[in-house]
């Protein structure tokens, strides 16, 4: 299987290019690892971030503000993959500001986001070496 | 609501964050161990550190 598409299989499905180059035990370590982080985020209400925060103004008129720092955030999240859309689509990681482990929550899910991008480029390291 | 304290917070970030940079860097277990120990330590001794000083500030 081509490097990159290795790459981008462990990006969505993490712990995945591992177990397809026969690691098994890794692929295990990365998927409960990442999986875990995830759920003690949303369990800590934490949120996912969005690349712009919305605003009304006197008129009721919803603005968009983009903001670099969001769109690293949101990037970071992105790296989660699978575990991201689907727990966008469950509705969870909408985050709880008034919760004492908001911020908590938020960092374990956006940490959990870019230990997957590692976790993705050594997969892509190992397929690249064994061709 | 889990983990009110934060220390406790933090160490299972770091335990967590450690294992998997560990199993990410090495292949076996024995270094695999050592490494995950090894930046367990920097990451919560740092992070206690840190802190301490930033009460004095």
């Amino acid at each position: 299987m081509r490097p990159y598409l290795i790459f981008l299989l462990s990006w969505f499905i993490p712990g995945s290019g591992h177990f397809i180059q026969k690691k098994h035990t890794k692929a295990i370590v990365f998927f409960s690892g990442i999986l875990l982080l995830v759920v003690l985020g949303i369990v800590m209400e934490g949120k996912f971030f969005l690349p712009y925060t919305e605003t009304s103004n006197n008129y009721g008129v919803v603005q968009r503000q983009f903001h670099p720092l969001l769109i690293l955030g949101f990037l970071g999240d992105l790296g989660l993959g699978l575990f991201n859309l689907v727990v966008n689509l469950l509705g969870f990681a909408k985050g709880n500001i008034e919760s004492v482990t908001y911020h908590y929550g938020t960092t374990y899910m956006v940490s959990a986001g870019l230990l997957n991008y590692l976790v993705a480029l050594n997969a892509f390291d190992i397929a690249r070496r064994k061709k | 609501m889990i983990f009110k304290s934060h220390l406790i917070s933090m160490l299972i970030f770091s335990g967590v964050v450690s294992t998997l940079i560990a199993t990410i860097r090495f292949d076996e277990l024995k270094k695999i161990k050592k490494e995950g120990i090894k930046l367990f330590l920097y990451m919560s001794v740092g992070i206690i550190v840190g802190s301490w000083i930033i009460n004095f500030l």
